[in-house]
């Protein structure tokens, strides 16, 4: 018989059912982890809200809109701030501001290009996630060379890892997943983010029993072994396509099977590993979850998704995620670079236009601008507060054990901008008492935001550059 | 007896079986009864003169099948309706295919165990379906022989290729599970699953045997040639027919791919994909207007690109020329027409219209800060009309931000006129807004206006030009200009193929190739003409590595 049957593993895989649910158990390993001690891992989240976000030139000067006055622990809740006070979470966030972002200069971490407006957007971005100088001249190719801090993270960990997108589409310019819409890349290699609650929930949950189910005591169903079983070796099967396939093919073609095939391996690991006994009892069973709100406007100037309901599911699924140690680094955007989403339907705030548009000044009230802000800070704050109640295998709250950031696509300024797009007087949110962190507000003229994502990296234990960033922001830390 | 035909005739594709003789490529029938060498009468001989080895375009040994080719091609061969929404869309560039976008992730192979998981459940659950696609009634649990003759076939149709021995082995295998379970079609399911995944499903796979004395040139198989064509032509792999002609070496040689194309071209699969092709190029594939405004859009469109290239199979240049359009009581609405009652009919446009480029779809193009823009209109005709291009914008400039002019509050013609005014964006904005302007007299949705939205105090006086070609007023003028220019098909030959080639950029070689094609055809081209002359040139059955 050729080698290349089907293994004695992918048979017994394949075996699974009634009649062997005894020694499936074995195969799976399962005795061994439901009595495995509870290991407490660090964890670990970096969110993005596109557009022009910060406070703008008419209500600069310290109004409070955006920017807290008072630093230390005892900040001011301003009109972006409000979600922290909503999620009775202030104490446990900080905000870093006066950061910036050099522009056209050799300082580490900059924009290349000179120009402030037309390789703003986007351009801006992975300077902060990947710690890079812009990488092109080019516009609308964000492409940073190496790695995002949650795969730098995620790399160092051996952690799995989840990319998730709260605007599902571009609306206007670019397409459905225009780089736009990204915000983790692997060694320049782009990570495209779950982009729908739906799809996420039926990819990791929609048979998830969670710690408190039945399965807890006793192990998995045979049904669900023997589903497990049949999965494997489905898996088994591709692998080895994959492997067949590579032989035949270059370098860079044998590269991308490559990864396809560590992808594949992934979802085998977690087979062998999963579920129930790696949570603590906040991994829970989830509730079934519904359609995803429409996509609505695609291709439209201004468009709706339900972004806000969307949100909110994604960082419940989020959550349960990070308490089922389903992963333990994830990404979230909630918009993308530029936000052609409706101001109206987002934010509240009495006008036609979008996000963006609002950001250039097209606001009627000094309010406008920060309850934009706010919408974008109010699935953070949600995050932070749902960690906050779930506890950990250790019983602890596992914010202990979080470290938690939140970059915007731009700040406001004249010098280096026109107030709209602009590098300085960027914010950057932290959260979560992982490393020793010290959640206040962090006055930092100056400062690169990719040191405040460094920061929280350290705070999990990893102490890998993030691009030109090795150092850590003073006043992150106790 | 080929009792794949029971199955397959049930699939989706059927459709076209009681439309054309010729979807015998689609069905699955197995008619090879052409010969290789002979010159079908529908295909004709193969001309001379069109582009060899040396121009093949340079492409990776592996291409990602898009969220289209992934749903025709699993829905044709499943016979259920599939949905690859789950998985991360593909961009626009403008088309769909450009393999230089694609990157494989976890939100790509995650969700898509899950789909082939729900996608094998669902033809397992259906008898009729299952049936089909196993081709076989079993024995028993363990009946070998049915399960490795459906392994043997459904594996050839999803990996495009015969599966060697030990593959089929590997699958067959399975039927043991099939025993444990006491169930055939546990082992049926657990195939159908991995099949779905197969990598040699998910990507193109062209790996070909190199060409002595040409480094870096390869050779398709005719397996390839089959998945290139049928791919190319429908938007889904090849059929069992196909499939067959390969093995039988008829697609070895540029007659017998010219002919199973002209058989490919005359299904409605092949017309769904041209006008797919022409909705991604011409920007209509999405439409902001709501519905059914937009459905109403697209149909008009779609109705005379399949009008002019199938229905009467003219010069594909009267996409451009038409002086009748297919409209709606919603498009009459919009252009001001008599209403043509419950059904859409195809009337005379009238002065000022004619083709495409004087449709509510096309004109939908380039729109920014809440109404047309003259700029991105026009750059928009530089770029997928005419393929000329505009110059990168240069450093500094606010895009996001309506154009200022000196005086306040000044009319939008004013405003970018003043761009105009000054020298450092003068010499492109004169060549891009010239032609924006000469469109300003309609709107969004191609309804005509003589003022600007909002401002009664703004006259439109909807003139523009192209420098050096002239000056024009609305649509159909434009459209004389440059049906004049002679630009409208050497430009069709580039977007083509970018879409054959699954990549926006256009290296020298394939400049090359563009050319010959201007200079193949002296007067006008028909669409299907160029697309038989593509596919049965030298080229096309070779590819250059990167």
């Amino acid at each position: 018989m050729s080698k290349n049957v089907i293994n004695r593993r992918s048979l017994l895989r394949g075996l699974g059912g009634v009649a062997i649910a005894l020694p499936a158990l074995e195969i799976m390993g399962w005795s061994r982890f439901a009595h495995a001690a509870p290991v407490v891992k660090k964890k670990f989240v970096s969110m993005l809200a596109g557009g022009s976000l910060g406070d703008m030139p008419a209500i600069k000067g310290g109004n409070g809109k955006v920017h807290p006055a008072t630093v230390g622990q005892n900040y001011e809740t301003t009109v972006a701030l409000k979600p922290l006070e909503k999620y009775k979470v202030k104490p446990l966030v900080g905000i870093a501001t006066g950061l910036r972002i050099p522009t056209g200069s050799s300082e580490p971490g900059a924009r290349l290009s000179p120009d402030k407006d037309t390789l703003f957007h986007g351009h801006t971005v992975f300077p902060q996630l990947s710690g890079e100088k812009d990488p092109s001249l080019k516009q609308g190719d964000f492409t940073p060379r190496g790695s995002t801090c949650d795969q730098i993270v995620a790399a160092k960990l051996g952690a799995k890892y989840m990319n998730a997108r709260v605007q599902p589409t571009s609306y206007r310019g670019g397409g459905a997943d225009s780089g736009r819409g990204l915000m983790s890349y692997n060694k320049g290699v782009k990570r495209d983010p779950y982009a729908s609650p739906r799809t996420i929930f039926d990819t990791f949950l929609s048979n998830f029993e969670g710690a408190a189910g039945a399965a807890a005591a006793t192990g998995p169903s045979p049904e669900v072994l023997a589903a497990r079983a049949g999965r494997k070796s489905v898996l088994d099967l591709v692998g080895g396509g994959i492997q067949r396939l590579n032989k035949r093919l270059g370098a860079a073609d044998a590269l991308t099977m490559q990864s396809h095939l560590e992808f594949i391996r992934q979802i085998e690991k977690d087979l062998d590993s999963i579920d129930i006994a790696a949570g603590g009892t906040s991994c829970r069973k989830p509730t079934p979850l519904g359609a995803d709100p429409a996509v609505g406007n695609d291709g439209a100037a201004i468009g709706w998704s339900g972004e806000n309901l969307r949100a909110t599911t994604m960082v419940d699924l989020l959550a349960l995620g990070l308490a089922c140690d389903l992963w333990q680094v994830s990404t979230l955007q909630v918009s993308f670079h530029q936000v052609f989403v409706s101001a109206n339907l987002a934010c509240g705030v009495d006008t036609t236009l979008d996000i963006h548009e609002l950001g250039h000044g097209q606001y009627k009230t000094a309010d406008d601008v920060p309850r934009c802000v706010a919408w974008a800070i109010d699935p953070f704050a949600r995050l932070v507060s749902l960690l906050q109640a779930q506890k950990d295998v250790d019983g602890s709250p596992m914010i202990n054990n979080t470290a938690l950031t939140m970059c915007f696509e731009g700040g406001w300024g004249e010098t280096e901008g026109d107030g709209s797009h602009s590098t300085e007087n960027m914010i950057a949110l932290y959260a979560g008492l992982a490393g020793g962190m010290k959640p206040q507000h962090v006055r930092a003229d100056g400062a690169h935001p990719a040191q405040v994502l460094y920061s929280a990296m350290t705070a999990v234990g990893v102490a890998d550059p993030l691009g030109d960033f090795n150092t850590r922001l003073p006043g992150m830390f106790a | 007896m080929n009792r794949w035909l029971i199955g397959l005739l049930a699939g989706p594709l059927a459709i076209g079986a009681c439309k054309n003789d010729a979807s015998n490529l689609l069905r699955g029938a197995g008619d090879d009864s052409l010969g290789v060498e002979a010159v079908d009468p529908g295909a004709g001989p193969v001309p001379a003169g069109l582009p060899g080895q040396a121009l093949a375009s340079k492409a990776p040994a592996l291409r990602r099948l898009t969220h289209r080719e992934f749903e025709l091609t699993a829905s044709a061969f499943l016979g259920v309706p599939v949905s690859a929404e789950v998985l991360p869309r593909d961009a626009r560039t403008p088309f769909d295919n450009d393999y230089s976008t694609q990157a494989i992730s976890d939100a790509f192979v995650r969700p898509l165990e899950s789909m082939a998981e729900k996608l094998a459940a669902s033809v397992i659950a259906d008898p009729a379906k299952r049936d089909a696609v196993v081709g076989c009634v079993p024995t028993g649990p363990g009946d070998v022989e049915c399960f490795t003759s459906f392994v043997k076939h459904f594996g050839r149709l999803a990996l495009r290729r015969p599966l060697e021995t030990d593959e089929v082995l590997s699958f067959t295998a399975l039927i043991e599970v099939a025993k444990a379970r006491n169930d055939f079609y546990v082992a049926v399911d657990l195939a159908l699953r991995s099949f779905l995944q197969h990598p040699e499903f998910l990507y193109r796979v062209e790996v070909g045997s190199l060409v002595g004395g040409s480094p870096g040139l390869v050779k398709l198989n005719g397996f390839e040639v089959a998945t290139r064509l049928a791919f190319f032509l429908t938007g889904a792999g090849p059929s069992d027919a196909l499939l067959d002609r390969a093995a039988a070496g008829k697609l070895d040689q540029p007659q017998g791919i010219r002919n199973a194309a002209a058989e490919l071209l005359a299904t409605p699969a092949a017309r769904a994909q041209v006008l797919r092709m022409f909705q991604m190029w011409m920007g209509y594939e999405r439409l902001a207007q709501p519905d059914p405004l937009a459905n109403a859009m697209r149909t008009e469109s779609d109705a005379l690109v399949e009008k002019v290239i199938f229905d009467d199979n003219r010069p594909w240049l009267d996409v451009f020329r038409s002086t009748e359009t297919y409209i709606s009581d919603a498009l009459a609405t919009v252009y001001e027409l008599p209403l043509p009652g419950a059904q859409p009919k195809w009337v005379s446009f009238g002065p000022g219209r004619k083709g495409l480029l004087s449709q509510g779809s096309l004109l939908s193009n380039g729109q920014k800060f809440g109404d047309t823009s003259p700029t991105q209109r026009g750059k928009w005709i530089l770029e997928q009309i005419t393929c000329d291009g505009v110059l990168p914008t240069p450093p500094g400039l606010k895009l996001d931000e309506p154009p200022k002019a000196e005086t306040a509050n000044a009319c939008k013609h004013d405003r970018y006129m003043a761009l105009q005014a000054n020298p450092s964006c003068a010499s492109c904005h004169k060549s891009i807004d010239g032609i924006g302007f000469g469109l300003e007299g309609y709107d969004e949705t191609g309804k005509r206006r003589k003022i600007e939205p909002g401002r009664p105090d703004c006259a439109i006086d909807g003139k523009g030009n192209i420098p050096g070609a002239g000056a024009f007023s609305g649509p159909a003028e434009l459209t004389d200009l440059l049906l004049k220019s002679g630009k409208l098909s050497q430009c069709m030959f580039k977007q083509v193929k970018r879409f054959a080639n699954g990549r926006r950029e256009l290296d020298s070689a394939d400049e090359e190739y563009v050319g010959s094609f201007s200079k193949q055809y002296s007067g006008e081209v028909k669409m299907k003409d160029f697309l038989l002359d593509m596919v049965s040139s030298e080229a096309f059955g070779s590819r250059r590595s990167p």
